[in-house]
């Protein structure tokens, strides 16, 4: 917390949900942090727990059937975890911005786009209404929705889906937050649409400054935009570092595993050439995992990893991996 | 024009001049007020034992052409022959049993299986349909079809709710199989899986066309798996073929704006070569495919739009062998006088600064 350009840091967090069929521990003991003005992406399967992180700390948990139960995450000196919802409500605008996957859902059918992006103007930046509107005209320009003055009249099924994100982040830059979380912001538009929303991130990081974590299950999407990449798996952080310290030397099997999968539109395929699959399919979060939750599709498994869940393993600097296995030198890694 | 006339291998499957319109019906009376042209005059040929990739964005007719191809919906014009016979003039009995030989693969596992049939009784229900065999065989049967698509046929009594995705995309798979098909329409059978399962399903419709000797439409909007499993691809805009070519040439030397954007934009894997890539960002968004526009269908988008593209829709032309593009351009870009159209990928590049 001493570094002056740390703007988030979580710690241990855990979040689990009571369902009928027992306790899914979505989040098992997840850390990070994002420094001022760069890029966390966040990479994993559907269902590791990549929202439910985020919105942990947003508080935005439904309760019941979720539950935060432990962990720490601090903006600047205050912890989220531990606010009002009043406090956490003024954070979450003014603070933290947040897009969401799918911009149909978050947006207000029945508001115009002008009020939607207007209102947490006037109630947070003590403007008047007609100060908001003109704000927010300014503010659908910069995200580049073209005749922004007329459209703010417009209601969201007015707008196309890459329009709509286009809204979406407008809503989370109005109160200028320091912080911008995207989460799957990408995934429902097509590539060409795709291409311009990272375009508009990435100048909005440069020209604004903003800290931003990442979400997406397309490790191009991460390779484009983040600075520093966090992988998750079944709850659990298992590889961080800088994007080129992961892409250029994974050194947990499953990123390992899922680099090599992937097929690139950029190099020659031979028609005979199949694919490096991961065998098997993630856990089942609602089975208890005693060891490493990737040891049943792990090639490197061995005795340890069936019974103790591997610490965080610093490589170096800020690269790290939780595997009882040091692949590079072919052996096991122990504790100091 | 006939596009890739086979040259040594036989044609599975021909379409010609295929349109598929969708009326537009307004008011109490429904009457019709105009047409979304989901498919709007495609030709191509498939060839025996290929696999023919269909790429382009959500919308553009990808679905349409392949449901129309096993006549899921009645074509509004042209052609569909498969394995030389014209589909459109056959009768009930023999479009039955060309029925069988041409199957799909959905994209939504969750949704493409009936979920109160077992898995054993997914699989047989194909099986019945198209043959009179015992129930001894037919249980056989789907627990080979099983096995050939890496499930034990211990699933056999199994509901689909009790599988993954990629679970249910094998037994989707299984289902495919059962009427001994020789032609299956892939529609984007992994966009729905997990990263880490996608690898999986598409060794194992590799496999398939090798051991068993299929061959495939394959549809996607992953342009890099496209390339990882096409022999040639073709890539859609608003239901018309803007290129068509081998899968390597179209990657490296492709000619139509276009597909040449629709590749840049997407990202590699690598940060490293990300931070350096040249990137087309296109404007705007895909025209409404009720009311296209007049002349290029990019003109509204393309970063080398000129007068003439506004008013005169390019044809698709062969301009190397096997090599289909259509744009205004090319020539001027010199892929017409046989320069290396990189000229054309330079061209966009600094538009697009
Ligand atoms: N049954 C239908 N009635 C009316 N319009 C339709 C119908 N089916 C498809 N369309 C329209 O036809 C066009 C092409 O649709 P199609 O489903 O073939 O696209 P696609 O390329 O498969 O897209 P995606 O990538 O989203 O699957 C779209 O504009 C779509 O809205
Ligand atoms: N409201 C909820 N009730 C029960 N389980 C939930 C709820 N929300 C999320 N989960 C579970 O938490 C886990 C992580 O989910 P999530 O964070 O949404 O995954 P993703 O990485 O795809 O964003 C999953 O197993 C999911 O099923
Ligand atoms: S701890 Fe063991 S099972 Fe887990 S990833 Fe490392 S080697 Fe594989
Ligand atoms: S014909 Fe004109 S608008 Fe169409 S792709 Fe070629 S240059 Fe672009
Ligand atoms: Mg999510
Ligand atoms: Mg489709």
């Amino acid at each position: 917390m001493n570094d002056v350009n740390r703007v988030l840091q979580v710690d241990g967090l855990r979040t689990e949900f009571h369902t009928l069929g027992g306790v899914v521990r979505a989040v098992n003991g997840v850390s990070f942090h994002l420094d001022r003005g760069e890029v966390l992406g966040v990479v994993g399967e559907s269902g590791c727990g990549k929202s439910v992180s985020v919105m942990s700390l947003l508080q935005l948990i439904p309760n019941p059937p979720g539950r935060i139960v432990d962990g720490t995450a601090f903006l600047g000196d205050r912890d989220l975890l531990a606010m009002s919802q009043s406090e956490i409500r003024k954070v979450r605008s003014v603070e933290i911005g947040m897009i969401f996957q799918d911009p149909m859902t978050s947006l207000n059918p029945v508001l115009t786009i002008g009020t939607q992006i207007a209102e947490p103007l006037v109630e947070h930046k003590e403007m008047s209404w007609n100060e908001a509107l003109d704000a927010s005209i300014e503010l659908l320009d910069k995200v580049g929705i073209p005749d922004a003055a007329e459209r703010i009249n417009d209601y969201p099924h007015q707008f196309s889906g890459g329009m709509r994100q286009r809204v979406m982040i407008a809503i989370a830059l109005a109160c200028a937050p320091p912080i911008l979380i995207a989460d799957e912001p990408t995934t429902a538009l097509d590539v060409t649409i795709q291409a311009q929303i990272l375009e508009l991130l990435n100048d909005l990081r440069h020209s604004e400054g903003m800290g931003m974590i990442l979400i997406t299950h397309d490790l191009g999407v991460i390779a484009r935009l983040a600075d520093r990449v966090a992988v998750m798996y079944a709850g659990q952080v298992v590889e961080t570092g800088s994007a080129e310290d992961v892409y250029g030397n994974p050194s947990h099997p499953y990123t390992q595993g899922l680099l090599e999968s992937l097929p690139r539109h950029d190099q020659e395929h031979s028609s005979s050439e199949r694919l490096t699959s991961i065998d098997g399919q993630p856990p089942n979060m609602l089975d208890p995992i005693a060891g490493c939750p990737f040891a049943e599709r792990c090639k490197y498994v061995f005795d340890r990893c069936k019974s103790e869940n591997p610490n965080l393993f610093v490589l170096n600097g800020n690269h790290s991996a939780a595997c009882w296995w040091d692949i590079e030198n072919e052996c096991e890694r122990t504790i100091e | 024009m006939n596009v890739n006339e086979p040259l040594n291998n036989k044609s599975m499957l021909s379409v010609k001049n295929l349109k598929v319109h969708f009326p537009i019906r307004r008011g109490i009376l429904q009457r019709q007020v105009g047409a979304v042209r989901a498919v709007d005059g495609i030709t191509f040929d498939i060839l025996r034992g290929e696999t023919f990739g269909l790429v382009g964005e959500s919308g553009c007719g990808k679905t349409t052409t392949g449901r129309a191809i096993l006549q899921l919906y009645e074509p509004t014009a042209g052609e569909i022959e498969f394995d030389g016979v014209a589909l459109a003039h056959l009768d009930s009995k023999s479009m039955r049993d060309m029925r069988k030989r041409m199957q799909m693969i959905f994209q939504d596992p969750f949704a493409s299986l009936n979920p109160r049939l077992s898995v054993g009784a997914t699989i047989a229900e194909p099986i019945r349909i198209h043959s009179t065999v015992d129930n001894q065989k037919v249980q056989d049967r789907v627990n080979h079809l099983l096995e050939v698509v890496g499930l034990s046929p211990d699933v056999a009594s199994r509901f689909p709710h009790e599988f993954s995705g990629g679970q249910r995309q094998r037994v989707g798979i299984a289902r495919a199989l059962a009427s001994e098909p020789d032609f299956i329409v892939c529609d984007e059978p992994i966009s729905a899986l997990d990263v880490s399962i996608q690898a999986q399903v598409v060794n194992l419709i590799e496999d398939l066309r090798a051991d068993i000797g299929l061959t495939y439409l394959f549809i996607g909007h992953d342009l890099s798996m496209i390339r990882h499993i096409s022999d040639r691809v073709a890539v859609m805009y608003l239901g018309h073929i803007v290129e068509l070519a081998e899968t390597d040439r179209l990657f490296v030397n492709a000619l139509n704006p276009y597909t040449v954007s629709l590749i840049s934009a997407i990202p590699v894997p690598d940060p490293v070569i990300e931070a350096k890539r040249q990137r087309i960002v296109l404007q705007g968004d895909v025209p409404n495919p009720a009311n296209p526009p007049k002349g290029c269908l990019f003109s509204t988008r393309c970063p080398l739009v000129v007068d003439e593209c506004r008013t005169n829709r390019p044809e698709l032309k062969e301009w190397r062998p096997g090599h289909y593009a259509a744009c205004h351009r090319i020539d001027e870009m010199g892929a017409g006088k046989g320069l290396p159209p990189i000229s054309l990928q330079q061209n966009l590049g600094q538009v697009s600064q």
